[in-house]
């Protein structure tokens, strides 16, 4: 080994520890930061609050979060015989169950209990108003059980997918995705994950990304890290895949002295004036500025000044907070279900009154044309050659 | 280097608790280096100190897309070239070997950035060289990095950074030469 090895090797193997007073400085600086921190998702319990919004929005959660699991989960291909070997029990699974929590490392991670069967899913959640949530698919019904209101709410939803039987939309998504360019998937080799041995699959997608380990002698998998549901992590655990599933388990019974309310909730998209009402009241409350997107977390996690601000809102004020629960409907809806009509959010630091700048336009399923949302949410019909170039 | 990768993004969205397992990761990394280029180890956990405290302010709006170790590195190597020239810049060292300093007898930097003989040996003679040409010398060979990167960081060409380079390497191996070599 010549000199400037030796000195390479001895750079190398430099190693000077941090001090317990620099961990505890660090520790100061973030704990600091998380008191100030802008996120959370506490303006979703006040909205809950609401009683007029609340099971509207805690549907629509439900509904976003199920759909971006699956969406993603959905994701998953790969070539690899190992790869193969893991994605085998989801591909040939009639049931599945699994603990899931999101932003597990977080300031208010969100537990849940999933077990998927066809058409059907039952969430049970560990904390929070809503103990459990029964999605049926098939009939499209979202059922909760609220006990600390003594209250069952069920939910018909009109114009939700059609291809949206869990099990079955993984399958397909995973049979069908087999050529997709995009897609890749890196072994990481093994590692002990939450314990327990494991072979590590990095699976990327140009609008996904997550981590799937499996047991290295069964190939099943034992914990997947879903990135990009409400841009917050999701780590799903525990799978026991076609385990025996009680059939009570996924009936909507109301339990007896509870009050059993009723809504109904279309998700085809709202009247143009509807979204062009709420965008004038986000902007109000945003000092006259449009969104910075309108991405999920965006909408459920907006700036705290506007949660600041919903927070004043008071009874007087129900139609507004109706109107602000419209446009996130709205946006939660197009960010899941762009179907053949087409949308883009232009609109990122866009004053309210800006009669020249698009903020947003869409073209409808049954049109060949697009309207454009201007600043000033004036709108005008534009042709595929007018539309602005900007966009998400 | 998965990990990164998780951690990158976690930071990226905003997740406040990526920034704590970014720190626990990188945490000893970032300190050597900067005792390394600072000697002087109050002053590299100042360093280290400014730079989370700076990626805490920015992260609403700070999006990392290189590698997060080398990100970190540079941002640790900014940092403690502020904190050379605020507090320990002193007059530099002649490259003579008769005003080189004696590594048996410098003072060795405050416990425990000095853990073993060795490396309180290569802390000494590498204290011993220019700031510029220590830089050079750690982030070629701690950190990694190419000329190229480096002739970035110090805002030089690439010719003057490898002289850099060749000055500081020579310098230290006959600081180092009959002790470590």
């Amino acid at each position: 080994m010549n000199a400037t090895d030796k000195i390479d090797k001895l750079i190398k193997n430099l190693k000077t520890t941090a001090s317990p007073e620099l961990d505890r400085r660090i520790d100061t600086l973030l704990e600091r930061s998380k008191q100030s921190q802008t996120r959370s998702l506490n303006t979703w319990r006040k909205i809950m609050k609401n009683p007029i919004t609340k099971f509207t929005a805690a549907a629509i959660i439900i509904l976003a979060v199920l759909i971006g699991v699956y969406q993603i989960t959905g994701s998953i291909d790969g070539s690899g015989v190992a790869w193969a070997d893991v994605i085998r029990p989801v591909l040939k699974a009639v049931s599945v169950e699994y603990d899931a929590v999101i932003d597990e490392t977080g300031d208010d991670p969100q537990r849940f209990h999933d077990v998927v069967v066809g058409p059907r899913i039952h969430r049970s959640y560990a904390e929070g108003p809503v103990q459990k949530a029964i999605i049926d698919t098939e009939t499209k019904t979202l059922f909760l059980l609220v006990p600390s209101e003594k209250t069952a709410v069920t939910i018909y939803f009109r114009n939700l997918p059609e291809k949206l039987n869990p099990m079955s939309q993984v399958q397909n998504i995973l049979l069908e995705l087999q050529d997709d360019p995009g897609f890749e998937v890196q072994e990481t080799g093994p590692e002990t994950i939450d314990g327990q041995a494991a072979v590590g699959f990095w699976a990327t997608h140009p609008q996904k990304e997550l981590m799937i380990w499996a047991d290295p002698v069964t190939s099943i998998p034992i914990r997947i890290d879903i990135k990009d549901v409400l841009a917050e992590d999701v780590i799903c655990r525990n799978f026991q895949f076609n385990s025996q599933v009680s059939q009570s388990l996924m009936e909507m019974e109301v339990p007896q002295g509870f009050v059993h309310e009723k809504h109904m909730l279309d998700l085809a998209g709202l009247p143009e004036a509807n979204l062009i009402e709420g965008l004038r009241f986000y902007a109000k409350l945003n000092d006259g500025l449009f969104p910075e997107d309108v991405s999920v977390l965006h909408c459920i996690q907006p700036d705290k000044d506007i949660q600041d601000r919903i927070e004043t809102l008071t009874p007087h004020d129900q139609e507004a907070l109706q109107i602000l629960m419209q446009t996130i409907r709205q946006f939660l809806l197009l960010q899941y279900y762009r179907g053949p009509g087409q949308w883009h959010w232009i609109g990122t630091g866009v004053e309210l009154g800006d009669a020249n700048t698009p903020i947003y336009w869409y073209q409808s399923v049954d049109s060949s044309t697009y309207r454009v949302i201007y600043g000033d949410l004036h709108v005008e019909d534009a042709t595929e050659n007018e539309l602005p170039k900007a966009g998400n | 280097m998965i990990q990164e990768k998780l951690l990158m993004m976690r930071f990226n969205r905003g997740d406040h608790g990526a920034l704590r397992n970014i720190y626990a990761l990188y945490k000893d990394d970032l300190v050597s280096l900067a005792s390394a280029l600072l000697h002087d180890k109050t002053s590299a956990e100042d360093a280290v100190h400014d730079v989370f405290a700076e990626l805490i302010s920015k992260q609403a709006t700070l999006k990392i897309t290189q590698n997060l170790r080398q990100y970190l590195l540079t941002a640790v190597v900014n940092s403690a070239r502020r904190q050379y020239h605020l507090h320990i810049k002193r007059p530099q060292t002649s490259l003579d070997a008769e005003n080189a300093p004696d590594i048996e007898t410098q003072s060795p930097p405050e416990s425990p950035v000095m853990f073993d003989e060795q490396q309180r040996h290569l802390e000494n003679a590498l204290s011993a060289l220019p700031h510029e040409q220590r830089e050079v010398i750690l982030l070629r060979h701690f950190s990694g990095f190419r000329f190229k990167k480096i002739a970035q960081m110090q805002n030089v060409s690439i010719n003057t950074v490898q002289g850099r380079y060749r000055y500081g390497l020579d310098k230290l191996r006959s600081l180092l030469n009959g002790e470590l070599l």
